[in-house]
């Protein structure tokens, strides 16, 4: 878990977005660099829902640039790199086709152990219901039993189903199973990566486009903020203290150019729709453009922000 | 046609009239500051001007139209960081307990120019007239004496701290207040007040 | 200084009217997704898990920071394992549909087959086959499960052919399991045993960017198919290009182009300006403007009278207005999906009138509001859908709410999706003078413009 992926990270370039399939690469940008992205895809153990979402992550333009720029990753014409799948070589091929079918022989063992043990589980339950038919007697004891047995039923299938995800030391675990191997359970694979090589450094995108708010994007994140898509509150950026796994977001950013003109209304509204969900609402922007530096990188350090709340008077 | 007679000028335009303001900043400047007096009972109450600029190349310099400032005392404090907040009530700190603080305030209209660099100019020349306005306000607003001795060495306590902070921004950053008036279909005379702080500045809670 | 609405500002927990909570507004603690029973389908959500306000140095903060990243970590890495009993495969066609070789052709002779493929296309139109979308990208050999009761195409081979948004939802949930075409021979995907499955990633960077798919498109798509939704692409999918080259086949004549084109300008502000000078020079009115008072000097026996005879500001009335072809439209002010309620039985061979129309706009190519223009457009491309039902004859504010014609607009801003519905509401049409007991209804609402949320 603690793993570190190879550097630098592809980062798939599709029809002009920035998406990440590599569940090593999301959990070690999200630990190390603070990178968030949204999560777009559908879980397949619960996908008729939206509180949950799964891979892909897409990331901003500003996400991939900052990651870029820190030679952590490239970007990658993932169109392109998928037409290497043509190419493959037959050997190639099947030595693919046979990993994927013992990978997929292992789910199916371990499938296999957990209807056993959920067979078990029932078969005990019934048993257990059984024995408390014989002792209606003690009816009021033999409820408070039933009641702590079904509460502890989910979180046994919960265990059961982390287990399903554990890695390799399972694996090497799982062979007293009691059912038979049987076929092997196709697998949609969730990256291309293998069987395809990993991308060499001349089929590199160049670094990607930003909008004009990236140095305050950048500015802010290099002062440990997390920061994700500011739409739901009508602003640029939710700029987070920590993780919004576990955090509140600070601030609602929006960033302006160094004299473009702020409609003070504009202020007024911020800070006022800050204050009414306890954030502050924060602009800011370079004050040197483009044309005065040499990088992008040197206007993040130009960068000057300033906090908006409601005086309450 | 009956020869008509035009109202009486109002109290705030009298107010502004009486000021000898000339130039819609210093107006805005005028009719805020009437509104701090007689609204929001705040005293002491003094008026800046920050010069215009005749060249904007350098990002550093004023922008091209003069900025009016204005600081005063209101009567209870407006802002409070949340971290000193915890450390008052942790020390059983009061509000009235604090000499008050002068407090300034950028006097703005709905429609004026407005940028960053406005913003940036106001807060870079802020230490310079919050020292002219302690030279002028001079111990004359001194702590007031605390009889009980236990408070005072909680403020004691307080005021060391207040002091190591300043500058760190653990408390906060530099302050003050962006008043707007507005002024759309002829304005209602609403002064809507919002308090800026340079950096990032976590809001408070309650 | 002291209004109600700053009060609840300052004390916001004893607001009486709490918001709405809608769990995918924010990034959910994945330990809570352990509480969603993976092999039931119920659909319990867990409840909102408790944030902090900023990070302290305690380890109990670090710990359950960790416990949260290990949950989504795991919750992210779950397999897409097709079982035997339900395992679809299908084969993705990259150039599109192609009609099965009845008798596959020899070898050898592979460029004169090429040569010949494309005249002998067009050579013999099936009548299934014909009508099968020009997007399509994936089929399915042998369709069989519930998935495709609502999407595809079949063609006469019994192929079920799949847009690219169809494909990847399907291969996203797990129902599907796509393979690549045989790199030696195209024609025959995958019959020389050695089809290898797509990959997540592949199906993305495929099928995104095909056939006028956006990211944007497939959000909205893909959210919308995970709560149970219906959705078909509308005509407006095509872009600006595409569809003026559709409108140049389709335009019939050009006086029929000629007749069509003033009536539509009518509607706008010169119509309305029309309608004031009828009224100026209306006969029958016995007000005037010109001179006098400006109820006339008739008598006025009823208020009602009165009141009418002030209403002298033309109003936009949404019925009278004449409906506008979609292609007056301007991208992304258009509508590219109709979309049914989960409960709605959806036939794919004659689908009901949509229930919804819904534009997709992404906050990166679009970053300004749409003007009058661009909405009123959208809006004229959408039938007249008037209030009815007993309660909205009862409501007034209902009525103004629900508006003449509506629209979805679907915001995306990098993977997150607002919805806000537009409705016209013709204020004209309520006359508050009619009204003995003043307005009815509840106290929200009414604002011309209604932003709401649709859950």
């Amino acid at each position: 878990m603690e793993s570190q992926p190879e550097l630098p990270i592809p980062i798939s370039y599709v029809s002009g977005r920035y998406l990440l399939h590599s569940i090593e690469a999301v959990t070690y940008l999200r630990r190390e660099h603070h990178i968030c992205g949204v999560l777009i895809g559908t879980l397949p153990q619960n996908p008729q829902q939206n509180v949950f979402l799964g891979l892909p992550l897409e990331l901003m333009p500003e996400e991939a640039r900052l990651l870029v720029d820190k030679d952590v990753a490239c970007i990658v014409d993932e169109a392109k790199a998928q037409n290497g799948m043509k190419t493959l070589l037959e050997e190639d091929r099947r030595r693919y086709l046979r990993e994927l079918e013992a990978e997929g022989l292992h789910y199916t063992r371990l499938q296999g152990d957990l209807k056993d043990s959920k067979r078990e589980q029932s078969l005990k339950k019934i048993e257990e219901k059984k024995a408390k038919a014989k002792a209606v007697a003690a009816a009021a004891a033999a409820q408070t039993q039933a009641a702590e047995d079904t509460s502890l039923e989910p979180s046994q299938k919960d265990t059961a189903v982390v287990d399903l995800f554990a890695s390799e030391d399972t694996r090497s675990s799982s062979p007293s199973t009691s059912t038979p191997p049987q076929n092997a359970m196709a697998i949609t694979p969730a990256t291309s990566y293998p069987p395809l090589p990993t991308p060499s450094s001349s089929s590199h995108l160049a670094a990607p486009a930003v909008p004009s708010s990236y140095p305050l994007f950048a500015h802010l994140h290099s002062r440990g903020y997390f920061l994700s898509p500011g739409l739901r509150f009508g602003c640029q950026y939710m700029a987070y203290p920590g993780d919004p796994l576990r955090f509140h977001s600070h601030f609602l950013v929006v960033s302006y150019d160094w004299d473009q003109n702020i409609d003070l209304m504009d202020l007024i509204v911020g800070g006022r729709l800050g204050t009414g969900v306890k954030k502050g609402f924060l602009i800011g922007g370079a004050q040197k453009t483009v044309d005065e530096v040499d990088s992008e990188a040197d206007r993040v350090d130009t960068v000057r922000a300033f906090s908006l709340e409601w005086a309450g008077m | 046609m009956a020869q008509t007679t035009p109202p009486n000028a109002s109290a705030i335009t009298s107010h502004m009239n009486a000021s000898n303001q000339s130039g819609p900043h210093l107006a805005t400047a005028a009719q805020v500051q009437h509104n701090l007096q007689h609204q929001h009972l705040w005293t002491s109450l003094t008026s800046y001007t920050i010069p215009a600029s005749t060249t904007q190349t350098d990002p550093l310099n004023a922008p091209k139209e003069p900025i009016a400032l204005i600081s005063g005392y209101p009567p209870h404090r407006v802002y409070t960081h949340p971290d000193e907040q915890l450390f008052m009530l942790e020390n059983k700190i009061t509000e009235d307990d604090l000499r008050p603080e002068r407090m300034f305030v950028v006097p703005t209209t709905q429609g004026q120019s407005w940028s960053l660099r406005h913003m940036a100019v106001v807060f870079d020349r802020l230490p310079e007239f919050v020292q002219q306005a302690r030279e002028q306000d001079g111990g004359s607003l001194g702590v007031k004496p605390a009889d009980d001795p236990e408070k005072r060495e909680q403020l004691a306590r307080y005021y060391a701290k207040k002091e190591e902070v300043s500058g760190t921004g653990e408390w906060g950053s530099q302050h003050l207040l962006l008043a707007m008036i507005d002024k759309g279909m002829g304005g209602d005379g609403t002064v809507a007040y919002y308090v800026v702080q340079e950096g990032e500045v976590k809001p408070r809670q309650n | 200084m002291a209004d109600a609405d700053e009060e609840v500002l300052q004390n916001p927990a004893n607001a009486s009217v709490q918001p709405e909570v809608d769990l995918s507004d924010e990034t959910q603690d994945f330990r809570f997704l352990n509480n969603l029973n993976i092999y039931a389908d119920s659909g319990s959500l867990p409840r909102r898990g408790e944030k902090d306000f900023e990070p302290n140095p305690t380890e109990h903060q670090t710990g359950v920071l960790s416990e949260s990243r290990r949950a989504m970590h795991n919750a992210l890495s779950f397999p897409r394992l097709h079982s035997k009993k339900a395992h679809v495969i299908a084969f993705y066609a990259p150039d599109g549909y192609t009609p099965l070789a009845e008798i596959p052709p020899p070898k050898a002779p592979q460029q004169t087959d090429k040569s010949t493929e494309s005249a002998e296309k067009p050579a013999r139109p099936t009548p299934r086959s014909a009508n099968i979308n020009p997007d399509v990208c994936v089929y399915v050999p042998n369709p069989k499960g519930p998935f495709f009761k609502s999407v595809g195409q079949s063609d006469r081979w019994n192929r079920l052919w799949l847009l690219p948004e169809e494909a990847l939802y399907l291969i996203e949930r797990g129902s599907l399991d796509i393979r690549w075409p045989s790199p030696t021979d195209p024609a025959i995907p995958g019959e020389d045993g050695l089809s290898i499955p797509m990959s997540l990633q592949a199906a993305w960077a495929s099928f995104i960017g095909h056939g006028g798919l956006t990211l944007e498109r497939y959000s909205v798509y893909s959210g919308l198919k995970r709560l149970g939704y219906t959705l078909a692409r509308a005509p407006g999918w095509c872009d600006e290009a595409e569809q003026r080259e559709h409108e140049q086949n389709l335009a019939p004549s050009p006086s029929y182009n000629q007749n069509i084109i003033p009536k539509l300008r009518g509607a706008g502000l010169a119509g309305i300006l029309g309608s004031l000078f009828n009224w100026i020079h209306d006969p029958y009115s016995t007000a005037s403007t010109t001179s006098g008072p400006m109820i006339g000097t008739g008598i006025n026996r009823h208020y009602m009278d009165v009141y009418r005879k002030l209403a002298i500001i033309p109003w936009y009335d949404p019925i009278t207005a004449s409906p506008s072809n979609p292609s007056d439209t301007t991208a992304p002010f258009r509508v590219v999906f109709h979309v049914w309620k989960p409960s709605t039985p959806v036939k794919k061979s004659a689908p009901p009138t949509p229930e919804f129309r819904v534009a997709v706009l992404s906050t990166r190519d679009q970053t300004t509001m749409p003007n009058m223009t661009q909405l009123g457009a959208l809006l004229e491309s959408t039938p007249l859908d008037p209030p009815s039902g007993e309660k909205m004859e009862r409501m007034m504010y209902m009525r103004l709410r629900h508006g003449y014609r509506n629209v979805i607009l679907a915001v995306v801003d990098q993977g997150v999706v607002s919805y806000l519905r537009v409705a016209d509401s013709a204020f004209g049409k309520e006359k508050l003078y009619e009204n003995q007991g003043g307005p009815r209804g509840p106290k929200r609402g009414g604002r011309g413009y209604q932003k709401s949320k649709k859950r």
